[in-house]
């Protein structure tokens, strides 16, 4: 496969930003005096630092390549991840769980199970959350790998060390104020490197409204179609993403993976902890112009024959739709400009492999190693710890990494891992936090039974012991519809089986709740503040521009 | 101890100064025609625009946090 060419322009650009992410590593060290510098960043960022690190920990480039790639074989309907996959989470994050999460002082999301149920609750989670984050930073990292082998010729093995060792060096220096000010950067030059690819696309096709005038109809719409699963690409009724994407998968992921919540922890105070989600809505909103439409244009222009565009093609004859973002920057960039696009895609994976370890490091330091293998280590062995994490996360993360990227379906499995972990985390967290008489063991065996479900779902499907539409309950499905209603079983077999055992065993005092449990915490309404001024004004603002681009591309 | 938004700066104009400076010097001095479909709107000279659009908005964030704040 041919790969994109680069100049000395684009080589430049790219060292530059190596060397300056690890210089802001080196820059900031001398600021990382205390372990709260290093695992909440000393829990000083105002909302807006906070919420851009939050929804760039998230941008991953593996889900930039693959959702673009994914709009040529979708169209519209990828705009649900963006739109009904997160919104509501993250505003129901800002303005209904932070004043739980923020109020405790907490430094992670297990540690928030350790004080609402007990400790076997805690561990359970932080193993899991352990796993998932080594997993997901060695899928990342062999991923950005293995595109610029694909696309630059890069090798592959040396890509992936490059990275690798740039991470542990910043990260391992600064922990998660290194990874956010990165993420920040990142974000930056995400924005500025990719949405030139949009702008120039629609030079080429004409206007936004010629790009859906030339897409087939269902392309254009995200809901008019889900009436029925054989009428949409994605084969998934409306039930499926609401319930399972728009429900569960979303909820579970933006208010308990504490990959991004841990973003939110960093802020200075309440108010600016409640508003990091609801900036970063506004700014999640807008990626569908820059993932959904290029992956439109991609489609115009694979179908043109004049055109000259044409899409890779795998081993085995498949087309490769990750191909689809790489080869508009080689169409429409010059030299210098192919750097910046490079450079993009290296930041959004770098940013998700950080925030992976940055998440792992936190959670084996306070939720493991501090809470049940050394209680007594003081304040300097934990900064150690932190850092030596940091190593060891990294070195599996590339075990991992090379471990899961011999199954044939990456995308997949990242959506599986989340129905495992976080859709039942989720039904767990939302009794804990607004139901006062759910018990540590209600919590501990709804949220085993719950995991071990969405496993045994996934495993019955695999090994064909049942048909995927057993689940879906419809007559046609696909991979990504399994994994929506999958996740939405998994939840309500842990929301049903929680509450169930919960009425039988021994409750924990009220006493014990507060600054937990609504009702015993304060909830960070003040009142006598002018509307402009609370977060509440900003969610709304966030949901009606939701709602008006859902009737848009209704 | 700088803010963020200082090094967002910085990354901005140096990228964008690289960039633009690129832009003009193929402006000076065309390179051949891209083949294979790359590169189709060198003649719109997006570089230069560009590059310069960031560096404006890079010079623009030092200008505005050039204090360091306090850690």
């Amino acid at each position: 496969m041919e790969a994109i060419g680069l100049t000395l322009p684009d080589w430049l650009i790219i060292v530059i930003y190596f060397a300056f992410v690890l210089g802001l590593g080196f820059y900031l060290k001398r600021f990382t005096r205390s372990k709260e510098d290093f695992f909440l960043a000393g829990r000083r960022n105002s909302s807006w630092v906070a919420g851009i690190a939050f929804l760039s920990a998230n941008m991953g480039a593996l889900e930039l390549l693959g959702m673009t790639g994914n709009s040529m074989k979708y169209g519209m309907y990828v705009a649900h991840f963006y739109w009904i996959g997160a919104i509501p989470a993250m505003l129901f994050l800002g303005l209904y769980m932070m004043p739980f999460y923020y109020s405790s002082r907490i430094s992670s999301i297990p540690g928030y199970l350790k004080l609402r149920f007990d400790e076997k609750t805690r561990v359970l989670n932080a193993m899991a959350f352990a796993v998932m984050t080594v997993l997901m930073s060695g899928i990342n990292m062999y991923a950005m790998a293995l595109v610029m082998e694909t696309f630059l010729g890069w090798n592959l093995h040396v890509s992936l060390l490059v990275s690798a060792v740039t991470i542990g060096i910043y990260v391992g220096l600064s922990g998660l104020m290194s990874a956010i000010f990165t993420e920040i950067v990142q974000f930056f030059l995400i924005w500025f490197g990719l949405i030139l690819v949009t702008v120039l696309g629609l030079v080429e096709i004409g206007s936004l409204s010629e790009v859906f005038q030339r897409v087939p109809e269902a392309f254009g719409s995200i809901w008019s179609t889900s009436g029925d699963p054989s009428q949409n690409g994605m084969l998934v009724s409306w039930a499926g993403i609401v319930l399972g994407l728009g429900f569960v998968l979303s909820f579970g992921y933006w208010t308990t993976d504490f990959l991004v919540v841990q973003r939110a922890f960093s802020a200075r105070d309440l108010r600016s902890a409640r508003l990091t989600p609801i900036t970063a809505s506004f700014f999640k909103m807008v990626l569908p112009f820059i993932v959904v439409v290029v992956g439109l244009i991609a489609l115009i222009l694979a179908g043109d024959a004049d055109s000259g565009f044409q899409l890779l093609v795998k081993e085995g004859g498949d087309l490769n739709y990750d191909s689809a973002l790489p080869l508009m920057i080689a169409r429409y960039y010059s030299p210098g400009l192919v750097g910046l696009g490079v450079t993009a895609l290296i930041a959004g994976f770098m940013a998700g492999q950080a925030g992976n370890i940055s998440a792992f490091n936190t959670v084996w330091t306070y939720d493991i190693y501090h809470a049940v293998l050394r209680r007594d280590a003081s304040e300097e062995h934990l900064l150690w710890m932190g850092r030596a994490a940091t190593v060891v996360g990294l070195a599996l993360s590339i075990g991992a990494g090379y471990l899961a990227n011999t199954f044939p379906t990456i995308m997949d499995y990242m959506q599986a891992i989340f129905s495992w972990v976080n859709a039942p985390l989720f039904a767990t967290m939302l009794l804990g936090m607004f139901v006062v008489w759910i018990t540590p063991n209600g919590a501990f065996w709804g949220l085993v039974t719950g995991m071990v479900s969405s496993v045994t779902m996934f495993l019955a499907v695999k090994f064909d012991w049942i048909d995927a539409t057993a689940i879906t309950l419809s007559d046609v499905t696909s991979d990504m519809g399994a994994n929506f209603w999958r996740a939405w079983w998994a939840w309500l077999i842990t929301f049903a089986l929680t509450i169930l055992i919960s009425l039988f065993t021994r409750k924990k005092p009220r006493e014990e709740l507060v600054g937990l449990v609504k009702g015993l915490t304060d909830t960070g309404v003040i009142r006598g503040v002018p509307w402009p001024r609370r977060p509440e004004f900003y969610a709304v603002i966030s949901l009606v521009l939701f709602v008006a681009l859902n009737l848009i591309f209704w | 101890m700088r803010s963020i938004w200082y090094f967002v700066g910085i990354i901005l104009t140096v990228m964008g100064g690289i960039i633009l400076l690129t832009g003009l010097w193929n402006l000076l001095v065309p390179p051949e025609p891209a083949a294979d479909g790359r590169n189709i709107f060198q003649h719109l000279h997006p570089s230069v625009w560009w590059g310069a659009f960031m560096v404006v908005c890079g010079l623009v964030y030092l200008w505005f946090n050039r204090q360091p704040v306090r850690s």
